[in-house]
């Protein structure tokens, strides 16, 4: 299968693989890199499982093609974590019990920090909107919005 | 998915060409939300996809003296949060904010959503309604046709194989104009709409001098509708006529039935809908009027 040169950075170390046209961005994160916190769900871009940031927008993976991501940054949920502390969004969610099963927990934490990186003081309504394309199961979303409330107007590091 | 070539035109016409050489084996890729979507499934396999991004000075987004002008490769984001999208266009932006989500509008195209033809899509009726075109080049050169030309069944449009968009073109709104857009929908995001009503009402002395609206989600492509425009123009608008004209669009329309709605639901939301469409843009341009 023809393979082609894929450059870019992830959660801010340089990476030079060779993928198949045909591979998503998810798959490369997942697959190729071992990065295995965010997650396939639905497969077709409606439940935000797969989000990840790309040169700081929030963006579905598993409807991109990776080689689309030549030359770009990805930040993933892993890239949060700095010397072994949680970012203060996880923090957050942990705190405010907006974790059940946690499957949707990585894309609603991405989702997030593209929101506060760009707007750091969102309204209500502004951080429903940005989270709008992430789907929970389970907790009924109440305590993730209060999670990335909670964190919203604090400038701690990004 | 099917493994494919990624091939890279440094300009319009070499990808004119490649997708005139390579015909049904080809499909054009601009955000891929939608195209990329369509190849997991396996409803698309193209052996060749045609990467447009590369293509210089396709993604402004600008206001010139013959009004809004929109580039093929403009991110659906940057439309919805452009400054050249405000004041009368601002409904513009109104409507693509209800596009999807923020992740897909931060990567997905207005003129790949135009191309892939939805019959729900949200901003066909609108732009539409506003009297828009769409400039698309091919091997013989450019063209430029009315966007109330460009959808021709679901899902298809009347851009030949071997053409890309280069450009949405937006008159200014006549003066005096309230524009809407409304989505229906089960939730209040994500959805695809059940029904999308456009509707641009241009006053003159208090009376209507023009109406336009457009729905989308009803029929297989956008359908203007004649109900308002018989009912209400030349004539002073009041609560009983903007009834009448909505109960008429309720009677001309013939809705699909999908998994989302029953054609009577659609019909019914059809004519709360279009009411409500009518009142609201009403409101917008009594409004500016104190």
């Amino acid at each position: 299968m023809t393979t082609r040169e894929l450059r870019f950075k992830v959660n801010g170390e340089a990476y030079t693989l060779q993928v198949e046209p045909r591979k998503t961005l998810l798959e490369v994160i997942r697959e190729d890199l071992g990065l295995q916190g965010t997650k396939l769900g639905c497969g077709g871009g409606e439940c935000g499982a797969c989000t990840v940031i790309l040169d700081g927008k929030a963006v579905k993976s598993c409807l991109m093609l990776a080689l689309d991501a030549r030359g770009k940054e990805v930040w993933t949920i892993e890239g949060l974590v700095a010397g072994g502390d949680l970012h203060p969004l996880q923090r957050a969610f942990v705190e405010h019990g907006a974790i059940q099963c946690g499957y949707c927990t990585p894309g609603m934490i991405m989702s997030s920090k593209a929101l506060l990186d760009e707007n750091p003081h969102p309204t209500a309504q502004e951080i429903k909107d940005a989270l709008a394309g992430n789907l929970c199961r389970c907790t009924g979303f109440t305590k993730i919005l209060e999670a990335v409330s909670s964190v919203a107007g604090r400038t701690e590091r990004k | 998915m099917k493994n494919f070539d990624l091939l890279e035109p440094k300009s319009a016409s070499e990808a004119c060409q490649m997708l005139a050489h390579y015909g049904e084996e080809a499909k054009a890729l601009s955000g891929g939300t939608a195209l990329v979507k369509l190849m997991k499934k396996r409803l698309v396999h193209p052996s060749y996809l045609v990467d447009l991004k590369g293509i210089r000075d396709l993604r402004y987004i600008q206001v010139d003296g013959e009004g809004l002008k929109i580039g093929a490769l403009a991110k659906l984001r940057e439309i919805e949060t452009s400054p050249a999208v405000r004041g009368p266009f601002a409904a513009i932006a109104a409507m693509v904010h209800l596009i999807g989500s923020v992740q897909i509008r931060n990567v997905g195209t207005l003129a790949g959503n135009l191309c892939l033809a939805d019959p729900a899509a949200d901003p066909a009726p609108l732009l539409i309604a506003l009297g828009a075109h769409i400039r698309v080049c091919g091997p013989a050169g450019e063209r430029v046709l009315p966007l109330e030309n460009f959808f021709t069944d679901f899902y298809s449009t009347a851009l030949e194989g071997n053409e890309v968009v280069m450009e949405i073109q937006v008159p200014p709104p006549p003066q005096r104009s309230g524009i809407s857009y409304i989505k229906h929908t089960l939730r209040a995001s994500f959805d695809l709409g059940i029904v999308g009503v456009a509707t641009v009402l241009t006053l003159e002395d208090g009376i209507c001098r023009d109406v336009r609206v457009v729905l989308g989600g009803v029929s297989t492509i956008p359908q203007r509708v004649k109900g308002p425009e018989d009912f209400l123009r030349g004539k002073t608008i009041d609560q009983a006529a903007i009834d009448r004209a909505a109960q008429a669009v309720a009677d001309e329309v013939d809705p699909i039935q999908d998994v989302r709605a029953s054609a009577e639901y659609r019909r019914e939301m059809v004519r709360v809908e279009v009411g409500r469409g009518i009142c609201r843009a009403l409101e917008q341009v009594q409004g500016r009027k104190g």
